[in-house]
C-alpha cells in the first residue's frame, strides 16, 4: 500500500491516513516491551482518546481515512474479522463458511440472535443490501473496485449512476438462501476475498437505516451510523469536538465490551495529545486512532519522562520508505545518476531526524519480517558516521555523475514530498545532501491527493519523489509487483519502470507454486532493482505509542494490530 | 437631517453591497486557480481513475469559467456555500460552530486589549512628558513589535510546560475560562499598544478643549473631569480604530488559533489550505469579508450615534 | 460619512498620528536635529543599519554554513545540541548551526520588508496622487476600489493567495505589495488633496505644464515626510507579515533560513530543544522594534506636535 511518511502535524494531508486501510493479511509484529499483565478484566469506566483530525465519513461505504475506519470498528461488525492479535481471519457476523471447488461460490452461515443498536434484527437482508450498496455508482465508494469481483457488480455500477436501486434489489451474484444463510458468487476465484470482506467498507449496515444514506448525503447531512458493534455513537452535531461512544448493552460477543464509554476528543495535535496523556486526560495515544507514531519531538520528550517511558511500546512495522525516480526522464533515466543519489544520501542522519533511529536504515526493498528479506544486501555501502566516510561516499557520487556525463553537476528538477511531519526536514536534508555532490533539486511539499494526480498524469509529473510502502499481505509479490512491474505503471509503480526481464520474473514467481523457487526469483528481482537503483530505500518502519498505566491489556498487538485498528471491546481500565 | 441620514445609509449600504460582490468575484477566481482535483479530493487516494473522471463531470468542473461563476454566485446568493470536500458536511454546518469559537476568542481578546491598553494610555497621558511616559511609550512599542506567534509560543512554554498552571492550548468549552487566558493575552498584549497610544493622544487633545476648561472652571475635581468628561469623548476614536483594525484583528486571531490549536475559523482556514478543501476556503474568505463589511457598518452607526458633531455630507 | 480619520488604517501608523493632515516641518535640518536628539530613535537606527549590514555580509559573518548538518550535532536519537562552545545558539533538529541560520535569516526578512513595502507604496502613492489630482469620477473609482481593498481581511487573503501560487520570496513580495497598497493610497490622496487646491498648481497648469510634471514636481515633494514615516513603519509590519506566513508554513521554501519557520519548527520541539523557537523570535522582535523606533523618531522629528 502506497503511503507518505507518517503524517501527524496540523498540516497533515487528508488521504495520507488512508494508506493502512486496505491492509490485508499481515504477519504479527514481534512484541518489544512487555508490560505487567493484569489478569482480571474490570467492567466499567470511560476510555479517553484524542485524534487530531475528525472522522471524515461515517458511512462505511465512504470510509477512506484511518479515524473513520477506527470509528467503524467501534460501531459495526463485518462478516469476518481478524483475530485479536494476529492477521488470521476469524468468524464475526458469519459463524462459518464454505466455498465450492472453483472458489467462486461462497456460502456464509450467519449468526443468529444479533440485533442492531436500534433493535432491528440482523439478517441476510442486511448483508445483501450492504454489499449491493457499495457497488452502486451513486455511492461513489472509493473501495468499489475491491468489491467489483462480486458477480453483477458492473451492471449495478452502470445502472446506478444517478439513482440507487430499490432497497430490495441486489447484485445478481448475491443470493439470500434463508434469513441466516447467504451465497455470494464471484466472477473469478479470489484468494483474498475474505480479507476484502473484513475491510471497514464492508461493515454490515442496517438495511432499513442505510437505505436513507444516499438522500442524507446528497443533502449534506451526516448519516446516522447504526451497526451491531460493541459501541454506539451518541448523536451529536456534525463538527463537534467530542465523539462519545456508549457500550452496546445487547452486543453479541458475550461479556464484551468491558468499557462503559469511549470519548474521542477531536483537534489535539501530537504535542497537545502528549501533554494530555501525561496529565491523565487521555488514556492512550496515538497509533490505533490515527495510525501515527510518536512524532520525533514527542519521542525525545518521552525519553526524558520516566512515567511516560514506562507506558511506551514500540514494534516493527513491515514497510519501507524510499526515494523514487521517473526512470524514463532525464536526468533520472541514467542509472549512474540514480546510483549517485544512493551514495549522496546521508541515510543515518535522515533516520535520526525523521524517526529518532526507531526505524532501521534500509538498503534493500523487502523489510525485516517479510519473507525474502535480505539483511546482507548492501550494494552502495556508505559510512556517514565519520567525516572520512562521508567524504568517501560523496566522492563516489561525484565520480558516478562525471561518468554519467555531468562533471559539473546537474539539475534534477522538482523533488516532491507528501506533506506530513518531517516534510520540511526531509526536504532540507535531501536537498542539501544532493547539492553537496552537485545535484540541484527544488523540494516541493504537496498533499497526498495532489501527489497521486501528478503520478497518474500522462506523462507523469513526478520526476523525483519520496514515498513509502506498507505490506498488504506477507508475500514479496505485494512489494515487488506493485512497485516495479510494468503493468502497475501509473497505479502503484510511479517509477514507470518496465523492464522485460523483471516483468517476466515477476510473472513467473506470481503464479508459481514452489515457495522456495518463488523466493529465489523474488530475490533476483530485488537484486536487479537495487542494481538499477530504480528506488533509493532509506528506512524501514515501526509502530509505537503510549498506553496508560491502568489501561489493559498491555499486549502491543491490541493497540498496534498488524492489520486493523485496535478493537476496543477487549480493553479495560483497572481500578 | 432626516434626508441626509437616509441618503448616507443608502450610500453606505450600496458601497457595502458593491464590496461584497467584489469579494465574491475575487474569492471565486482564487478558488478557480487553486491547483487541486476536487473529485480526487472527495474520493480519496484509493478511488480509481474512472470514478474520479465521473465525479469530475458531475461536479461541473469542465464548464467554462463564466458558467462556473454564475452557478457559484447563484448558490452564494441564497446562502448555500456548498459542501466541504474534506468533512463531507455543508459549509454552513461546518462554519458556524467554528465561527462561534472564533467570536468567543475575539471577545476575550478585545477585553484583554482594553483592560491592558486603557490603563496604559490613561497613565501615560496623566504622566505626560515624564520619563515614565517615555518608558511606557517604548513599552507599548515593544508590545506592538513582538510577533504574535512567538509571544504565544513563549506563553505555552512558560505556563504550559515550565510552570504548568494553564491548560496547554485548545478549546475547553465556551465557559472554560482558563483556556482563554493565554490566547486572549497574546492578542491582548500585542493589540493593546495601539489603543494605549490612541487613548493617550485623544486624552491630551481633549485636555485643552473648551468644555474641559469649563468643567474645571466650575470647580470639578481633576478625577471627575477625567472620568466624566474626557474619557468618554476620548473613547470615540476607539470605535473608529476598532473598525479599521478588524482585518488586522482577524489576522491575529488566525495566527493565535494556529499556535494554540483553537478550533476556530482561522484554524479551519489553515487546515483547509493544507487539505485543498476549496469550498471551505472560499466560504471562510467570503464569510470573513462579509463579516468585516457588516461590522464596519455597525461601527459607523455606533460612531454616528456617539458623536453628534459629524456631518453626513 | 464617518470622517476620514486622522488616524490611518494600520496599527503601525497609529504610532505616528495624523499622517494624512501632517504639515512638514520647514527645515530638514531642524528635523534631523530633532531626530538625533532622540536617543531611542538613534538606537533604532543603529540597529537597523547593523541588521542591513548583517544581511548583506551574512556569508562572511556567519560562523558556519547555515545549510550544513554537522555530524554528531544530532545524536543517534535525534536530540540536537544546545547552546555550547561550538554552537553559541545551539543546533536545530537537523544539526545546523542556529546562529548562522539567524544571521542568514535576516536576508529574507529584510528583503520582503523593504521590497514589499516599496511595491505597495509605489502603487498606493501613484493611485492616491492620481485620484487627488484628477478628482471627479477618477477619484471616485479609485476611492471605491480602495474601499473594497480595505474591506478584505489582509492576512487571510495573503495566506490564501500565497498558498494558491506556491510560496517563494518573490511571490510573497508581490502578494503583499499588490494587496497592501490601500492604506498608503488614502494617505497620499489626503496629502495631495491639500496641496492640489493651491493656486500655484493652477498657475502651473495655465502655463502649460503637463499633468505628470505637476504631480511629480509639486504634489510629491510635499508629501515626502509622511510617506517616509509610513514607509519605515510599514517595513516592520511587512516583516511581521512575512514571519507569520513562514510560521504558517507559507514562507521561503526549505532549507532557506527564515525566522518565522524557525519559530514554527521550534514550537514542535519546545519540550526538548527550547532554544529553537526562542532565538529566531527574539531576532524578529529586535528587528521590528528597531524599525518602529526609527519610524516613530522620524515622525516626531518631521511632525513635531506642540504639547505631546
Amino acid at each position: 500500500m502506497a503511503r507518505p511518511m507518517r503524517p501527524w502535524t496540523a498540516l497533515a494531508s487528508a488521504a495520507a491516513a488512508a494508506s493502512v486501510l486496505l491492509a490485508g493479511v499481515g504477519v504479527g509484529a514481534a512484541a518489544a516491551t512487555v508490560h505487567k499483565q493484569s489478569s482480571t478484566p474490570v467492567y466499567g469506566g470511560t476510555l479517553n482518546l484524542d485524534t487530531q483530525t475528525p472522522p471524515q465519513k461515517l458511512d462505511p461505504a465512504q470510509v477512506s481515512d484511518v479515524v473513520s475506519g477506527q470509528f467503524n470498528y467501534l460501531i459495526f461488525n463485518n462478516l469476518v474479522t481478524y483475530a485479536k492479535t494476529t492477521a488470521q481471519i476469524v468468524p464475526s457476523l458469519a459463524t462459518s463458511w464454505s466455498h465450492n471447488a472453483a472458489g467462486t461460490v461462497w456460502t456464509f452461515n450467519l449468526r443468529k440472535g444479533v440485533t442492531f443498536s436500534n433493535g432491528d434484527p440482523f439478517t441476510a437482508t442486511d448483508v445483501a443490501f450492504t454489499l449491493t450498496r457499495i457497488n452502486e455508482g451513486v455511492t461513489n465508494s472509493p473501495y468499489e473496485f475491491s468489491y467489483a469481483v462480486i458477480a453483477g457488480s458492473q451492471q449495478c455500477l452502470a445502472q446506478t449512476k444517478t439513482k440507487p436501486w430499490p432497497a430490495t434489489e441486489y447484485l445478481s451474484g448475491i443470493k439470500i438462501l434463508n434469513p441466516y444463510k447467504i451465497q455470494i458468487t464471484t466472477t473469478t476465484p479470489e484468494q483474498f476475498f475474505l480479507n476484502v470482506l473484513a475491510l471497514p467498507s464492508a461493515s454490515i449496515e442496517d438495511a432499513s437505516v442505510a437505505q436513507n444514506y444516499f438522500a442524507q448525503e446528497k443533502a449534506g447531512k451526516q448519516i446516522d451510523p447504526v451497526g451491531t458493534g460493541p459501541f454506539i455513537l451518541q448523536p451529536a452535531a456534525a463538527s463537534t469536538t467530542l465523539y462519545v461512544f456508549k457500550k452496546n448493552p445487547t452486543y453479541w460477543q458475550k461479556g464484551l465490551p468491558y468499557l462503559n464509554q469511549v470519548d474521542v476528543h477531536i483537534g489535539a495535535d501530537p504535542t497537545l495529545q502528549y501533554a494530555q496523556f501525561l496529565k491523565g486526560q487521555i488514556d492512550a495515544m496515538p497509533t490505533f486512532l490515527e495510525n501515527f507514531d510518536l512524532a520525533p519531538a514527542q519521542y525525545l520528550a518521552m525519553l526524558k519522562n520516566p512515567k511516560a517511558k514506562a507506558d511506551y511500546f514500540d514494534v516493527p512495522d513491515i514497510g519501507v520508505n524510499y526515494l523514487g525516480f521517473d526512470v524514463n526522464t532525464a536526468p533520472w533515466n541514467n542509472v549512474k545518476v540514480r546510483q549517485a543519489v544512493e551514495y549522496a544520501l546521508n541515510k543515518k542522519l535522515l533516520d535520526e531526524v525523521l524517526f529518532n533511529g526507531r526505524a532501521p536504515v534500509a538498503n534493500s526493498i523487502l523489510p525485516p519480517g517479510m519473507p525474502g528479506y535480505q539483511p546482507n544486501l548492501n550494494l552502495y555501502p556508505a559510512n556517514y558516521a565519520t567525516a572520512a566516510g562521508q567524504a568517501a561516499a560523496q566522492a563516489k557520487a561525484k565520480a558516478l555523475l562525471k561518468a554519467a556525463g555531468y562533471p559539473n553537476g546537474v539539475n534534477g528538477g522538482t523533488f516532491f514530498i507528501i506533506s506530513g511531519p518531517g516534510d520540511t526536514q526531509q526536504a532540507s536534508l535531501v536537498k542539501t545532501d544532493l547539492a553537496a555532490v552537485g545535484i540541484q533539486v527544488q523540494p516541493r511539499i504537496i498533499g497526498f491527493n495532489t501527489f497521486l494526480n501528478y503520478g497518474e498524469a500522462k506523462p507523469s509529473k513526478l520526476g523525483f519523489y519520496s514515498l513509502g510502502w506498507t505490506q498488504d499481505y506477507p508475500d514479496p509479490q505485494d512489494f515487488l509487483f506493485n512497485l516495479f512491474d510494468g503493468l502497475e505503471a501509473g497505479q502503484n509503480n510511479f517509477d514507470y519502470s518496465n523492464n522485460p526481464q523483471v516483468n517476466a520474473l515477476l510473472a513467473k514467481a506470481d503464479s508459481g507454486t514452489n515457495q522456495a523457487l518463488r523466493l529465489q526469483e523474488y530475490d533476483q528481482v530485488q537484486k536487479m532493482v537495487m542494481q538499477m537503483a530504480w528506488v533509493v530505500p532509506f528506512a524501514f518502519d515501526f509502530q509505537d505509542g503510549l498506553v496508560g498505566a491502568n489501561v489493559y491489556p498491555k499486549t502491543p498487538a491490541i493497540w498496534a494490530h498488524p492489520v486493523e485498528p485496535a478493537e476496543l471491546q477487549y480493553v479495560w481500565i483497572a481500578k | 437631517m432626516r434626508d441626509r441620514l437616509t441618503a448616507y445609509v443608502v450610500r453606505r449600504l450600496a458601497l457595502a453591497v458593491l464590496t461584497v460582490f467584489g469579494v465574491v468575484v475575487v474569492t471565486f477566481v482564487i478558488g478557480y486557480l487553486l491547483p487541486a482535483n476536487p473529485a480526487r479530493a472527495i474520493l480519496g487516494a484509493h478511488a480509481s481513475a474512472q470514478s474520479v473522471a465521473i465525479l469530475d463531470k458531475q461536479l461541473g468542473l469542465n464548464l467554462p469559467l463564466w458558467d462556473q461563476f454564475w452557478i457559484y454566485f447563484k448558490k452564494i446568493a441564497v446562502g448555500n456555500f456548498g459542501v466541504s470536500y474534506y468533512y463531507g458536511v455543508s459549509e454552513n454546518a461546518l462554519l458556524w460552530p467554528h465561527a462561534a469559537k472564533t467570536a468567543a476568542l475575539a471577545v476575550a481578546s478585545l477585553i484583554a486589549e482594553l483592560v491592558i491598553g486603557i490603563p496604559l494610555g490613561i497613565v501615560s497621558a496623566m504622566k505626560r512628558g515624564s520619563v515614565f511616559d517615555r518608558l511606557l511609550m517604548v513599552l507599548s512599542l515593544i508590545m506592538f513589535s513582538v510577533p504574535v506567534f512567538w509571544l504565544g509560543v513563549l506563553f505555552l512554554y512558560e505556563f504550559g510546560q515550565i510552570h504548568p498552571i494553564l491548560p496547554l492550548g485548545t478549546f475547553g468549552g465556551f465557559l472554560a475560562l482558563p483556556y482563554y487566558v493565554m490566547p486572549a493575552l497574546t492578542i491582548g498584549i500585542t493589540g493593546a499598544a495601539v489603543y494605549a497610544r490612541l487613548l493617550r493622544t485623544s486624552v491630551l487633545e481633549l485636555v485643552n478643549q473648551d468644555f474641559v476648561r469649563t468643567a474645571r472652571a466650575k470647580g470639578l475635581s481633576e478625577g471627575v473631569v477625567l472620568f466624566r468628561h474626557i474619557i468618554p469623548n476620548a473613547l470615540i476614536p476607539f470605535v473608529t480604530q476598532m473598525g479599521l483594525d478588524l482585518g488586522t484583528f482577524l489576522g491575529g486571531l488566525i495566527i493565535v488559533e494556529q499556535v494554540f490549536a483553537w478550533p476556530g475559523l482561522g484554524y479551519l482556514t489553515v487546515q483547509s489550505i493544507a487539505n485543498l478543501d476549496i469550498p471551505t476556503i472560499l466560504a471562510i474568505t467570503t464569510f470573513a469579508a462579509i463579516a468585516i463589511v457588516v461590522l464596519n457598518i455597525v461601527v459607523d452607526l455606533v460612531y454616528a450615534l456617539l458623536d453628534p458633531r459629524i456631518s453626513y455630507s | 460619512m464617518r470622517p476620514e480619520p486622522e488616524l490611518i488604517p494600520s496599527p503601525g501608523i497609529v504610532l505616528s498620528e495624523g499622517l494624512e493632515t501632517a504639515r512638514p516641518s520647514s527645515h530638514l535640518g531642524d528635523a534631523a536635529r530633532r531626530f538625533v536628539r532622540n536617543p531611542w530613535a538613534v538606537a533604532g537606527l543603529v540597529v537597523v543599519l547593523a541588521l542591513v549590514a548583517m544581511a548583506i555580509l551574512a556569508p562572511e559573518l556567519a560562523p558556519k554554513n547555515p545549510d550544513f548538518s554537522y555530524p554528531n550535532a544530532v545524536n543517534n536519537l535525534g536530540q540536537a545540541v544546545g547552546p555550547s562552545r561550538g554552537f553559541p545558539l545551539g543546533t536545530d533538529e537537523l544539526g545546523r548551526d542556529v546562529l548562522s541560520r539567524i544571521i542568514w535569516g535576516a536576508r529574507v526578512s529584510l528583503e520582503v520588508g523593504f521590497l514589499a513595502t516599496f511595491l505597495a507604496m509605489f502603487i498606493g502613492v501613484c493611485l492616491g496622487v492620481v485620484a487627488a489630482y484628477f478628482s471627479g469620477w477618477v477619484d471616485q473609482v479609485i476611492m471605491r476600489f480602495t474601499d473594497i481593498m480595505l474591506a478584505f481581511p489582509f492576512l487571510l487573503f495573503v495566506i490564501v493567495v500565497v498558498s494558491v501560487l506556491r510560496p517563494s520570496v518573490a511571490i510573497i513580495i508581490a502578494v503583499i505589495g499588490f494587496l497592501g497598497w490601500a492604506p498608503i493610497c488614502r494617505i497620499a490622496r489626503g496629502q495631495a488633496l491639500s496641496t492640489v487646491r493651491n493656486e500655484y498648481i493652477e498657475g502651473a497648469r495655465a502655463v502649460g505644464a503637463s499633468h505628470g510634471r505637476i504631480m511629480f514636481r509639486y504634489l510629491l515633494p510635499n508629501m515626502l515626510a509622511p510617506i517616509i514615516v509610513y514607509g519605515f513603519l510599514q517595513v516592520s509590519v511587512n516583516i511581521l507579515t512575512e514571519a507569520a506566513l513562514a510560521f504558517l508554513g507559507l514562507g521561503a521554501p526549505p532549507p532557506t533560513p527564515d525566522w518565522g519557520s524557525m519559530v514554527s519548527e521550534g514550537q514542535t520541539y519546545m519540550q526538548t530543544m527550547p532554544w529553537l523557537f526562542f532565538y529566531p523570535g527574539l531576532a524578529i522582535t529586535l528587528t521590528v522594534v528597531a524599525f518602529n523606533l526609527v519610524g516613530d523618531g522620524l515622525n516626531e522629528a518631521l511632525n513635531p506636535r506642540k504639547n505631546y
